[in-house]
């Protein structure tokens, strides 16, 4: 049974800290946020407009999901486009058309496909942006940054594409 | 003209067979009965019969939440699309495809939905604006949901209202992809409506039919139609109707809308609320051919005219009804 609430002071200052670390601070100073722990115990981050009221019957769904809230909060798809738009200084790679291709069948992200990166540590979470700046897929960088001139490595595990919803038609949300 | 009465259960209006009645059903594999049915109240049957037996055209709607129409256009062009303006500004019929429409990056990005124009009228007919409360009784799965909150500019409040848990996913799915945030869905049986204590500016009522308009998608449908599914599909809309009248506030409108030529689910549906109710009136719909205000030997209140039905072989578009109630401010 979902439930949808406000966020607690703990779960407010890891959002904060995150909405910080993707540079959407300002974005998301004045929005609604609610929590809704799915059917499987995991607890995920909705943005609703200040204007929408929720009535005394829970709605399944309710916003955008904007990703999932553990120790760290989890950007979701959605939210890799809010971070595209409205951020200047985010962790991102940005991929050649080939890349694009591969990362929207949830393939990894090799070397050779990428054109651009502003990262430089490894196991962090980076937006994969692609030649028009529009986010594709959220990853994970494996390598250091030294090893991303060697030529046939995987750089960034891919770990969310905007192309994973209709390869997973019942992926339970 | 018959109408047939058993055990209870008034059946459709069946007609008798004629030659041409025999001679099309056996030529576009259609049951007589339908056939016969579809001489009585449509222009150029056999037109639509061949309509029918071709692809539908391809629509798409640009989701101006995420994109612009001019950008959008331009990047279809360059991928090797060819489209064309219809008389809505974001709606386009595609005349060429070279991929998948369902599978370019521009589609996943949410930049565009695949949505038959008759879809986009019947949300352009509801007048919504930024402000207002919205319901939409019918949602999965998302087509019309997520117009809709386009057209509100992502502000407001949509309900979005559907029973079944697994069409909802697929709804969620699109009105992510969408970007669509004002938006509450509720696994609902939209009978129930009123539980919810909510009074709407606008109604979107896309009913469950029998489905005739979209036969050119679905031949399958076809073979599970009979004259009971459109009588069983007529006393839901019935419901369906009753509800949403009674969760809109005075002053407000419902768009009332299914994909189907049965007169049962759309003129004889209004005519039988607009006999029980005196605060609802009709009001004009802009694109289509005039509603039925004779059926058989039935006499429809005038003001039917004024509801819209369109044709694959005449518009272009699947087979749909598309009806505007308002309700009257009812002074005291």
């Amino acid at each position: 049974m979902s439930l949808y609430r406000k966020t607690s002071l703990q779960e407010r200052t890891v959002l904060r800290r995150a909405f910080s670390k993707w540079d959407v601070f300002e974005y998301f100073k004045d929005k609604l946020i609610y929590v809704r722990t799915n059917n499987v115990g995991r607890k995920q981050i909705f943005f609703l407009p200040s204007e929408i009221m929720m009535t005394d019957k829970q709605p399944l769904y309710a916003g955008l999901l904007i990703g999932e809230l553990g120790k760290q909060f989890s950007p979701s798809i959605q939210m890799s486009q809010i971070i595209a738009k409205e951020g200047k200084n985010f962790p991102s790679i940005k991929v050649n058309s080939k890349g694009e291709t591969m990362v929207v069948y949830g393939r990894d992200v090799f070397v050779d496909s990428i054109i651009e990166h502003n990262t430089h540590r490894e196991n962090e979470m980076v937006i994969i942006l692609n030649q028009r700046n529009e986010a594709i897929g959220i990853g994970r960088t494996r390598n250091k940054s030294n090893h991303i001139a060697i030529k046939g490595k995987i750089a960034v595990t891919t770990i969310a594409d905007i192309g994973q919803y209709l390869r997973e038609e019942d992926l339970d949300v | 003209m018959e109408e047939f009465k058993s055990s209870g259960m008034v059946l459709p209006f069946l007609f008798c067979d004629s030659s041409r009645s025999l001679e099309l059903s056996k030529r576009y594999g259609y049951p007589t009965w339908m056939i016969s049915r579809f001489l009585e109240i449509i222009p150029d049957t056999q037109k639509l019969l061949e309509a029918l037996a071709s692809k539908p055209r391809r629509y798409i709607r640009i989701n101006t939440l995420k994109t612009k129409v001019e950008d959008l256009v331009e990047r279809l062009l360059a991928i090797g699309f060819d489209i064309k303006q219809t008389i809505l500004p974001e709606v386009f019929e595609i005349t060429k495809e070279k991929f998948s429409l369902g599978s370019t990056i521009e589609y996943l990005l949410g930049y565009y939905y695949i949505q038959d124009l008759s879809s986009c009228l019947a949300v352009e007919e509801l007048d919504v604006s930024a402000e207002q409360r919205v319901l939409d009784m019918a949602c999965a799965p998302g087509g019309k949901t997520t117009y809709l909150a386009q057209k509100m500019d992502n502000n407001g409040v949509l309900i979005a209202l559907d029973p079944s848990r697994k069409r909802i996913r697929s709804t969620f799915y699109n009105l992510m992809r969408c970007g669509v945030r004002n938006t509450l869905v509720y696994q609902m049986d939209a009978t129930n409506v009123f539980h919810l204590g909510i009074k709407y500016d606008r109604v979107l009522l896309d009913a469950p039919c029998s489905c005739e308009g979209v036969i050119s998608k679905d031949r399958s449908l076809l073979d599970n139609h009979y004259p009971g599914l459109i009588n069983k599909c007529a006393e839901r809309q019935r419901a369906l109707i009753r509800a949403a009248i009674k969760v809109t506030k005075p002053g407000g409108l419902i768009v009332y809308s299914t994909c189907t030529f049965a007169p049962e689910e759309n003129e004889i549906a209004i005519n039988s609320i607009l006999s029980s109710y005196d605060n609802i009136e009709i009001e004009p719909v802009t694109n289509g051919e005039n509603g039925l205000t004779t059926f058989g030997r039935l006499t429809l209140n005038s003001s039917l005219k004024d509801t819209k039905r369109l044709y694959p072989h005449i518009h272009g578009t699947l087979g749909f009804y598309i009806a505007k109630l308002r309700v009257k401010n009812v002074s005291l």
